[in-house]
C-alpha cells in the first residue's frame, strides 16, 4: 500500500502561538477508503485544507507521494486531488451548474470536445440533474448545490478525493449513490478521504477510521 | 484609549482624509500618516487583527509603489535629480509622488480601521448624531458588505485552485475573462441574500413605528468631547492658514 499523504513529526497552526496539530503523525493510502473523526472545531476542515495546498506554512513533515508538500506547486497537487470544501458553495464557482462543470473541463484554456459534453452529460445523469441544469445558483437549494459538487468530482475520476462531510444534508438515496461511486473507486484502487463528525456510520466500506484527538490524531 | 467612543473616531478619521486630500504637502502628509498609524494602534489590541492589517498593507504596497513611480516620472516640472533618455525624475515629481502614496496609504490604513467595526457600533454613533435610521442602516450595511465580499471571492478564488486553475498561469488577456467569471455570481448570489434580508426585515417590522429604542448607548466620555473639540480646533485652524495664505 503506498500512501498518498505522510506526516510526521507534523504541527500546524493559524496563529504563532496556537497550535491545532502538534506532532501529528500519520498516512493516508492512496487506494483504500479513510474515514477521519473529531468533534467540532477540533481541526477537520483544517486538514482538509492543508492536504489540498489551499493553507501552506506547517512544520515537520508532510509528504504528498514523496514529495514536499512545499515544493509542490497549486497545480502539481490539483493534478493529484480534489477537495470537496465543506462550506457548499465555496465550491462553485459559475452561475449554473452546466457552466460550473464546464469551467472544470475546460480550465479557461481549451473547448470541450465530445468526449467532454458526453462526460458530462453522464455525471448530470447519475445525480439527476437535468432538471435544473441552467438554473441560477442562488436559486437551488441546498442538496441541490451539493449534487453538482458531486457531479464535479465524477469529472475528476483519477484524482484522490478528500470530501469534508460529504454526506450532511444529502438523502438516503444520494447518500447510497455516493456510497457506491466510493466502492467503484476503490475496486479501480482509486482512494477517497472522508471526513465527518458523526460516529455511526455505514463502515462496510470504509478500511481505516481515525479520530482527531489533543492535537493529534489516532487510529480507531 | 480602547474605549475611544465610533463618533470620536469617525471624526477623526473624516478630519485627518479631508486634511489629507486639501493639502498638497510632504510635511503634513507625513503627519497625518503618523497620526494614522497612532490611531490604529491604540484602537486595535488584539495581535491577530494586526497582523491581518499588515498583511493587507503588504498586498496593497506594489499598487503604491506603482503610484509612487508613475508620479515620479511624469512630472516634469521643477529641479532635475537624475535624468537618463526621457526619464527624468524632478524634485517635484519625486515631492508629489510621495504625497499621493503617502495620501493612498492613509486611506487603506482608515479603510482597515473602519472594516473592523462591529456594525452594531456604527448604528448607534448614527443614531447620537440624529440620522434618519433608513439612511444609517443603508451606511453600515454597506460598510459590512465590503468583508462579506471579499471572503466570498476568495472562496471562488480557492475553488479555482482546487480544479487547478491558477491565475498567474493563466495568459494575461485570459485574466480579465476568469475575474469577470468569478464577479458576476458572487454579487448575484450576495443580491439575492439581500433580499432575504429585505423580508427578514420586513418580518420583523423594520420602519412599523417611528422610534427604534436600543439595547446599548454609546456615551461620550471627557475623554471623547475633549478630543473631538480639539481635533475640530485643529481642522478649523489649519483651513484658516490655509485660506490666508491663498
Ligand atoms: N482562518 C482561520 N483563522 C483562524 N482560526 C481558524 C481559521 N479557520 C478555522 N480556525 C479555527 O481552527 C479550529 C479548527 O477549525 P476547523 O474548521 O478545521 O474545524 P472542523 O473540525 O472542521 O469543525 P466542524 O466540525 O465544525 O466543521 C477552530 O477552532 C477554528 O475556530
Ligand atoms: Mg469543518
Amino acid at each position: 500500500m503506498d500512501p498518498i499523504f505522510t506526516f510526521s513529526d507534523f504541527s500546524f497552526g493559524y496563529l504563532k502561538h496556537e497550535l491545532l496539530f502538534h506532532d501529528l503523525e500519520l498516512k493516508v493510502n492512496s487506494n483504500s477508503v479513510t474515514l477521519i473523526q473529531g468533534d467540532n472545531g477540533s481541526g477537520k476542515t483544517t486538514l482538509c485544507n492543508l492536504m489540498s495546498g489551499l493553507l501552506t506554512r506547517h512544520k515537520g513533515q508532510f509528504l504528498l507521494e514523496n514529495h514536499n508538500m512545499d515544493k509542490l506547486s497549486k497545480k502539481d497537487i490539483s493534478e493529484k486531488v480534489v477537495l470537496l470544501k465543506q462550506n457548499i458553495l465555496g465550491n462553485i464557482v459559475a452561475a449554473t451548474p452546466e457552466e460550473d462543470l464546464i469551467i472544470w473541463q475546460e480550465k479557461f484554456r481549451r473547448k470541450c470536445s465530445e468526449d467532454d459534453n458526453e462526460k458530462r452529460m453522464k455525471a448530470f445523469q447519475l445525480y439527476n440533474m437535468e432538471e435544473f441544469l441552467l438554473k441560477p445558483v442562488w436559486e437551488l437549494s441546498h442538496g441541490q448545490i451539493k449534487r453538482i459538487t458531486l457531479a464535479a468530482l465524477l469529472l475528476n475520476s483519477k484524482k484522490f478525493w478528500i470530501l469534508d462531510e460529504p454526506f450532511s444534508g444529502l438523502d438516503s438515496k444520494l447518500i447510497s449513490i455516493l456510497e457506491n461511486t466510493i466502492k467503484d473507486r476503490k475496486n479501480k484502487n482509486f482512494g477517497t478521504l472522508i471526513v465527518s463528525h458523526r460516529s455511526e456510520f455505514h463502515t462496510d466500506f470504509i478500511d481505516e477510521i481515525y479520530r482527531i484527538e489533543n492535537q493529534g490524531i489516532l487510529k480507531v | 484609549m480602547n474605549r475611544l467612543n465610533l463618533r470620536t473616531i469617525l471624526i477623526l478619521v473624516i478630519l485627518v482624509t479631508s486634511l489629507s486630500v486639501i493639502y498638497q504637502n510632504l510635511r503634513i502628509q507625513l503627519i497625518l500618516t503618523g497620526f494614522t498609524l497612532f490611531l490604529l494602534f491604540s484602537f486595535r489590541i488584539s495581535k491577530h487583527k494586526l497582523h491581518r492589517l499588515g498583511h493587507r498593507l503588504l498586498s496593497l504596497f506594489k499598487l503604491v509603489l506603482t503610484i509612487l513611480i508613475l508620479q515620479i516620472l511624469f512630472r516634469r516640472s521643477g529641479e532635475i535629480i537624475w535624468e537618463y533618455s526621457f526619464l527624468m525624475v524632478t524634485t517635484e515629481g519625486l515631492n508629489y509622488g510621495l504625497i499621493a502614496s503617502l495620501r493612498f496609504l492613509i486611506i487603506i490604513l482608515v479603510a482597515g480601521l473602519l472594516f473592523d467595526i462591529p456594525y452594531y457600533d456604527y448604528l448607534l454613533a448614527f443614531r447620537s448624531w440624529k440620522f434618519p435610521f433608513e439612511i444609517s442602516f443603508l451606511v453600515a450595511t454597506i460598510i459590512h458588505f465590503v468583508p462579506i465580499f471579499n471572503t466570498q471571492f476568495k472562496s471562488s478564488m480557492e475553488a479555482l485552485q482546487i480544479r487547478g486553475i491558477i491565475m498567474q498561469n493563466l495568459p494575461l488577456l485570459k485574466r480579465p475573462v476568469v475575474y469577470l467569471n468569478l464577479l458576476l455570481p458572487v454579487l448575484a448570489r450576495a443580491i439575492s441574500e439581500i433580499k432575504f434580508r429585505a423580508i427578514s426585515l420586513e418580518l420583523r417590522g423594520f420602519r412599523l413605528y417611528k422610534d427604534k429604542t436600543y439595547l446599548h448607548e454609546q456615551k461620550l466620555s471627557r475623554l471623547d468631547l475633549i478630543i473631538q473639540f480639539i481635533a475640530l480646533i485643529f481642522f478649523l485652524l489649519l483651513n484658516l492658514i490655509k485660506i490666508i495664505q491663498l
